[in-house]
């Protein structure tokens, strides 16, 4: 996994490269190792706790990790074997050697070794990567040792993350010089990426974080996935107004195949997590909203109309139905189908019916109010930003959609009237700002 | 090529935009009645294209009115949208819907019949010479292409007026010609049309009425 090292007079021209570029700043080393001191904090502080509440409040799940410690192990190295195979797939769109283009242009344009100048990158994503997965196999263990689990739990835990780290950090190289690799060795793969590649994924990465700076995670997510669209020949039927707006929607997901698939399998499955009995009638505070706070970001994949409607607002729309329709025709189909899985799996555990009506009543309500939060929230404001919260307060406003659901799932948490109250008034939130959007632009 | 709500008049009264005390658009007055062509020509930075997104309904000005037959114009309103239809800057199309899908959608939300749709599309399509070009994405078209493609969007919905910001841009010679051609015939058939072009020549062939922005200048 080291990089071989090089001649001094290599190492002074980096020396001077990096001056040219950074003059002072703090380099990409510099702010990953801040990076993973962070992330191994609160990975192992957080963790241990989360995973000592999860064990504790289920022990159901902390004795079948007693009573088959070998299946469970195996399990782990199988989901790590499982995540490095998928790192080495995402190499090929976001590596883990990925420098800011400025670096790329004074530093890794040099005639230096690129091993050299890429090393730093490496090593920032390696020290990251390998913070992260030390305070994962600590944290979880540890939650169970503290549960009065194994203490082996967690020899075992770390010698997984000791293993598993350089083996995904290796599958995640690998991946990123696929079909350019010289040779096997780390070192040999960093000399074989072509800057044409550097330069496209250092850009992307670059657009996707800028974007999520500045709170478009649509925008994001268009960046870093480049979707395929299947070509066909055949077009939307002519429905008349209402069938027209709905048939064009599940065309435009239909062809985006798999993708789509996978969004509507993800999403049912999050729905139905959220409405079966052991749920609604779970006495944790904890269970409801994240189940539901997972429904809101997987519907995020369904709603490909509403979101182009949102990012349009604003422009003379080509259509001719007035906003507020177009609004509900994009959300609708999305939201009943919500609340038909959500009641069928809530009467199909044995909620009772009331209680299964109102659940889903206002899950598919907080979620349709959610989505219409997240297409329309635009980026921060500019009065929030200039507080001086700077990227804390752009993440509040990134995920205060997301938050708004969770809120909806608390309130469920006092009872179901609550909930439905709690989702009526996010939808009136939600539909306030929809209609701010939709008016006509002042000079500014 | 549906027809929409006839009109009587549509006047922009002392209009203006500004912006910190940055003036987008000095005072401008206008009158269009059917029948006319109004071409708006100028040079860059005077204004045109805030005005046509003024006259739309699509902004609100600083001071001044517009208003259609006594009603002020804004976008949002069903009637007023039957009435203009605006083509300034490119269309927000669907990536993942074809030319003829975009067709579809706009002829059925406008209230077209379901029987005749493929009959008026073809026609557009034809009229504009991109038929062939039907069942390609957006971003498979050429930058000409696709200025034609949404020329075909506007065309196919219902209007009485047309509004556009420099249709002329992208296009050939032959295809400049076709567009002459396409706004003389709305012309003839009682719409009128009000556009921003570049193209003097082309400006002075088309048009029933030239004016030049910024006005009082």
């Amino acid at each position: 996994m080291s990089v071989s090292p090089q001649a001094p007079t290599d190492d002074h021209r980096l020396a001077e490269a990096y001056h040219l570029r950074y003059r002072g700043e703090g380099t990409q080393l510099r702010s990953a190792l801040f990076t993973a001191y962070v992330v191994g904090l609160f990975g192992v502080v957080y963790g241990v706790l989360a995973s000592h509440y999860v064990f504790q409040t289920w022990p159901a799940a902390r004795h079948r990790v007693q009573d088959h410690p070998l299946l469970c192990a195996l399990a782990a190295v199988l989901l790590v074997a499982v995540v490095a195979l998928l790192a080495g797939r995402a190499g090929r769109r976001r590596g883990p050697v990925v420098p800011e283009p400025g670096h790329l242009e004074f530093v890794s344009a040099t005639d230096l070794p690129r091993a050299l100048t890429l090393r730093d990158a490496w090593r920032s994503t390696c020290v990251v990567v390998a913070a992260g997965l030390l305070g994962l196999g600590i944290a979880v263990p540890g939650g169970l040792v503290m549960a009065g689990g194994s203490g082996w739990a967690l020899v075992f835990g770390l010698l997984l993350a000791l293993v598993g780290a350089p083996a995904l950090l290796y599958a995640w190289l690998r991946g990123e010089a696929a079909g350019h690799a010289g040779g096997s060795s780390a070192a040999a793969l960093l000399d074989s990426l072509p800057m044409s590649l550097l330069r496209t994924q250092s850009l992307m990465s670059d657009s996707v974080s800028s974007a999520l700076v500045a709170g478009d995670t649509r925008r994001a997510r268009a960046q870093a996935f480049n979707l395929r669209l299947r070509h066909t020949p055949l077009r939307i039927k002519a429905l008349g107004r209402w069938g027209t707006t709905v048939g064009a929607d599940i065309a435009g997901l239909r062809r985006l195949g798999w993708v789509s698939l996978g969004w509507l399998v993800v999403q049912i499955a999050a729905v139905v997590l959220a409405a079966i009995a052991p749920v609604v009638h779970s006495r944790s505070p904890l269970v409801l909203p994240v189940v539901l706070v997972l429904a809101h970001l997987t519907t995020s994949g369904l709603t490909r109309g509403l979101q182009h409607h949102a990012g349009t607002a604003g422009e003379p729309s080509i259509l001719g139905i007035p906003w507020q329709a177009e609004t509900v025709l994009h959300l609708a189909p999305v939201v009943a189908l919500q609340f038909v899985v959500a009641l069928v799996a809530a009467v199909a555990t044995g909620v009772a019916v009331p209680l299964a009506l109102t659940h889903a009543a206002a899950l598919a309500l907080a979620l349709g109010a959610g989505q219409l939060l997240y297409v329309h929230k635009g980026p921060p404001p500019l009065a929030l930003m200039g507080s001086g919260g700077g990227r804390g307060v752009g993440l509040l406003w990134v995920a205060h959609p997301t938050m708004a659901v969770a809120l909806v799932a608390l309130a469920g948490v006092l009872g179901p009237s609550e909930a439905l109250l709690a989702a009526l008034l996010l939808t009136s939130l939600a539909w306030s700002r929809t209609s701010s959007q939709f008016t006509p632009a002042r000079p500014r | 090529m549906t027809a929409g709500t006839a009109f009587q008049e549509l006047v922009a009264d002392g209009v203006t935009a500004s912006v910190d005390g940055v003036s987008m658009l000095p005072e401008t007055s206008l009158t269009v009645r059917p029948g006319e062509n109004v071409v708006i020509t100028g040079p860059n930075g005077a204004g045109k294209t805030t005005f046509l997104r003024i006259l739309t309904g699509n902004m609100l000005p600083t001071a001044g009115t517009i208003t259609l037959d006594g009603t002020r114009v804004d976008e949002r309103d069903r009637t007023i949208r039957r009435v203009i239809a605006p083509l300034i800057g490119p269309i927000a199309g669907y990536r993942d819907l074809t030319v003829g899908d975009h067709l579809i959608l706009v002829d059925q939300t406008w209230g077209g019949d379901r029987d005749g749709a493929a009959e008026r599309i073809i026609a557009v399509l034809e009229r504009l010479d991109i038929y062939d070009f039907r069942d390609r994405y957006l971003s498979q078209l050429s930058s000409g292409q696709r200025q034609l493609v949404e020329l075909s969007i506007v065309l196919l919905r219902p209007s009485a007026l047309l509004v556009l910001d420099e249709p002329e841009q992208r296009l050939d010679t032959g295809r400049r010609e076709l567009l002459s051609d396409v706004l003389r015939e709305r012309v003839d058939a009682a719409s009128s049309v009000v556009w921003v072009c570049h193209d003097q020549e082309l400006a002075e062939r088309t048009a029933t009425r030239i004016e030049r922005f910024p006005q009082h200048s």
